[in-house]
């Protein structure tokens, strides 16, 4: 299979503090990945450093995506390009339309594509498709973006974006925080309908739950800006049982 | 040493005792609380004219949105009929008036527009006259270095209500002329007038003056938008002599290089049971300077208002600066008061969210823009209107 993303040796600094220390990770078409890992590990700082925020200085290592050095790419060439965040805290954006927002992005997307923009009748038929994927309340959709969503609506409305957005390689972070068990399996679903042969996910959870819905091909452990443990689903239910504590007894592989 | 405008006594056809009043007055002094910011250094370096032609032919000229509804142009302080279509309403009569107040020493541009508007614009609306449709008033600048007063008064009575969209612009290559404007509105009982006011009037100074009288149950919104001028001086002065009362002012200002944009507001509740609403938006760009002093008194027999203020700044480069004060002066004791200020930079999380989903940097930008205005375009009504403030301040 061919590769989408491929992390070698990644180094990130923020604000002169390194918090990637040396990041290895290969991602094929159609697969999978969970990346787990005690809460200030370097998971947020991650995704941030893939969808190419400011701030975030790669001081070793490169990012190929797509056969691609990505890291002087904008975040919004990253997202034409087919890369998706999904936030672990949603930004509220007041005055800012939900809707208005999104179809500047995809005509932008489209545009930078050397496509024709999308008419207000497909899009608007898009948008009532993907929202029923995610079960996204009618009325939040033209709201101001997240702007007093609760916890699960935000999240909801993360997976909403990314199903408009239709991404190659999403990132999901924390995606199932916030949510009770019966938007997790709405959540998961539209996700796992989102999945196919030609795109890929990053799972990002601090809990084994998740991935009982979104079932991953290999699971990581992230520990202290480096992976210190990859394997399979089995993976997670260990980790679920013995927590991450016994990890650092063993040598970082 | 006083300090006056360099006024070029050849050019106003005055009369001798006229020209000796005008001489007598003195511009404020900086060490005025109300005065502290103005850069009055642009305005001395200058001499100013009196007396021009109109000379306005065509809207093409002006950047004005397509107006519907009746229109009145005023060019230099005088009536430009060619481009004026007013209507003829038993119940909403629009006339020049001689101006025969006799003059009262008082501040600086007060005494000026007393003493040199000769006729003034006098709208009036009959009782229980509710005019649908929006009256457009033109103020328009086209003498680079001329120095125009004018003045309208409103006189708006019982159940009668009016819209009005008030434009300050300048003609094409109009620069450092000097609009000294007042508006005198008196609001009878449980009627009502909603002001859209739009000033672009870029390379020239701008001194406006608005004095609201609102009696029982009235309703005043006020809608104020200033783009450009080298120097924009707004004053709104709302004295609520009635209960039950709304007023409402709302404002998105816009200095950007080196221009200088300074909002005075004062909302004086005399009696109880009133509203007040205040909401003023700064986004202050290059070297632009803003200033935003807003007062509210509630008088010792005020009891029971509501009144709430609040302003909001965002400095788009390092060099902007924004003066904000609002201020509450309280003597009644039953009362639901509020106000504040922010001064901060677009959200870098919220600037980067939108770039993630694919906007480019300059469109997640116009988004922040808009979403930071919303609240005040919301209220307003016009649509035309609206779009057409929208597109100013996304081209600015
Ligand atoms: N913007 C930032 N500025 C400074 N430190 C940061 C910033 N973002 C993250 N960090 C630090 O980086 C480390 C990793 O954080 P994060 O990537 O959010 O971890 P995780 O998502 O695994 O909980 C933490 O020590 C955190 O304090
Ligand atoms: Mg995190």
């Amino acid at each position: 299979m061919e590769t989408i993303l491929k992390i070698e040796n990644l180094h990130c600094q923020v604000q002169d503090q390194e918090i990637l220390k040396g990041l290895n990770l290969e991602i094929k078409k159609g697969e999978v990945h969970a990346i787990m890992g005690p809460n200030g590990s370097g998971k947020s700082t991650l995704s941030s450093v893939l969808a190419g925020k400011e701030d975030y200085e790669i001081t070793k290592g490169k990012i190929i995506y797509q056969n691609e050095d990505i890291s002087e790419l904008s975040p919004e060439e990253r997202s034409w390009n087919g890369m998706f965040l999904a936030f672990q805290y949603p930004v509220e954006i007041p005055g800012v339309s939900n809707i208005n927002f999104l179809r500047t992005a995809l005509n932008e997307k489209n545009k930078a594509l050397g496509k024709d923009q999308i008419s207000a009748k497909d899009f608007l038929k898009m948008v009532s498709e993907k929202s029923a994927l995610v079960g996204l309340d009618n009325k939040l959709k033209n709201r101001s973006v997240n702007e007093g969503f609760s916890g699960g609506e935000k999240k909801r409305n993360e997976i909403f974006q990314m199903a408009m957005l239709d991404p190659t390689l999403s990132i999901l972070d924390e995606t199932d925080s916030g949510l009770d068990i019966d938007a997790l399996k709405i959540v998961s679903d539209g996700v796992n309908t989102l999945k196919s042969k030609e795109n890929a996910t990053i799972v990002i959870t601090h809990y084994q739950r998740l991935l009982d819905y979104i079932v991953p091909d290999f699971v990581h452990v992230l520990y202290d800006g480096r992976i210190v443990k990859s394997g399979d689903k089995n993976l997670a239910l260990e980790l679920e049982e013995r927590g991450y504590d016994w990890l650092k007894l063993e040598p970082a592989i | 040493m006083m300090s006056t405008l360099n006024l070029n006594k050849n050019s106003f056809t005055v009369d001798t005792s006229i020209w000796e009043a005008i001489n007598d007055c003195t511009l404020p002094d900086k060490k005025e609380e109300d005065w502290r910011y103005m850069k009055w250094g642009k305005l001395k370096k200058l001499e100013f004219h009196g007396d021009f032609p109109i000379q306005t032919e065509n809207f093409s000229e002006l950047n004005l949105p397509k107006l519907t509804g009746p229109v009145i142009v005023i060019e230099n302080g005088k009536l430009n009929e060619k481009l004026s279509s007013i209507p003829n309403h038993k119940e909403l009569t629009i006339t020049f008036e001689n101006d025969d107040i006799s003059f009262q020493k008082s501040s600086y541009f007060d005494s000026l527009n007393n003493l040199l508007v000769s006729e003034y614009l006098n709208i009036k609306v009959g009782e229980n006259y509710v005019f649908k449709e929006c009256i457009n008033i033109v103020n328009i600048l086209s003498s680079s270095n001329g120095f125009v007063n004018s003045r309208i008064a409103f006189k708006i009575a019982k159940n009668a209500n009016i819209s009005v969209n008030q434009f300050f612009i300048k003609s094409n290559n109009t620069s450092n002329g000097l609009l000294n404007h007042q508006n005198l509105i008196e609001l009878e009982e449980h009627s009502g007038i909603t002001i859209n006011k739009y000033q672009d009037t870029d390379n020239n100074f701008q001194f406006c003056k608005d004095v609201i009288n609102q009696k029982d149950e009235s309703k005043y919104i006020s809608n104020n938008f200033s783009s450009s001028g080298k120097v924009i001086r707004n004053d709104i002065q709302v004295k609520v002599e009635g209960e039950h009362c709304h007023t409402e002012l709302n404002g998105i200002f816009s200095p950007s290089n080196n221009e200088f944009i300074d909002n005075h507001t004062l909302i004086d509740h005399i009696y109880p049971n009133c509203k007040s609403y205040e909401n003023y938006k700064g986004l202050i760009k290059s070297n632009g300077v803003g200033v935003f002093n807003g007062k509210v008194i509630v008088e010792q027999d005020a009891q029971q208002i509501e009144a709430y203020q609040q302003n909001n700044n965002i400095l788009l480069d390092e060099d902007a600066i924004i003066y904000s004060k609002p201020e509450l002066e309280i003597y009644a004791d039953d009362v639901k008061c509020s106000h504040g200020s922010t001064t901060g930079q677009f959200d870098d999380e919220a600037l980067f969210y939108l770039r993630s989903r694919g906007l480019s940097r300059a469109s997640a930008l116009q988004h922040l823009t808009l979403g930071f205005v919303n609240e005040i375009m919301d209220t307003i009504k016009d649509e035309n209107h609206k779009d057409f403030i929208l597109n100013k301040i996304l081209a600015n």
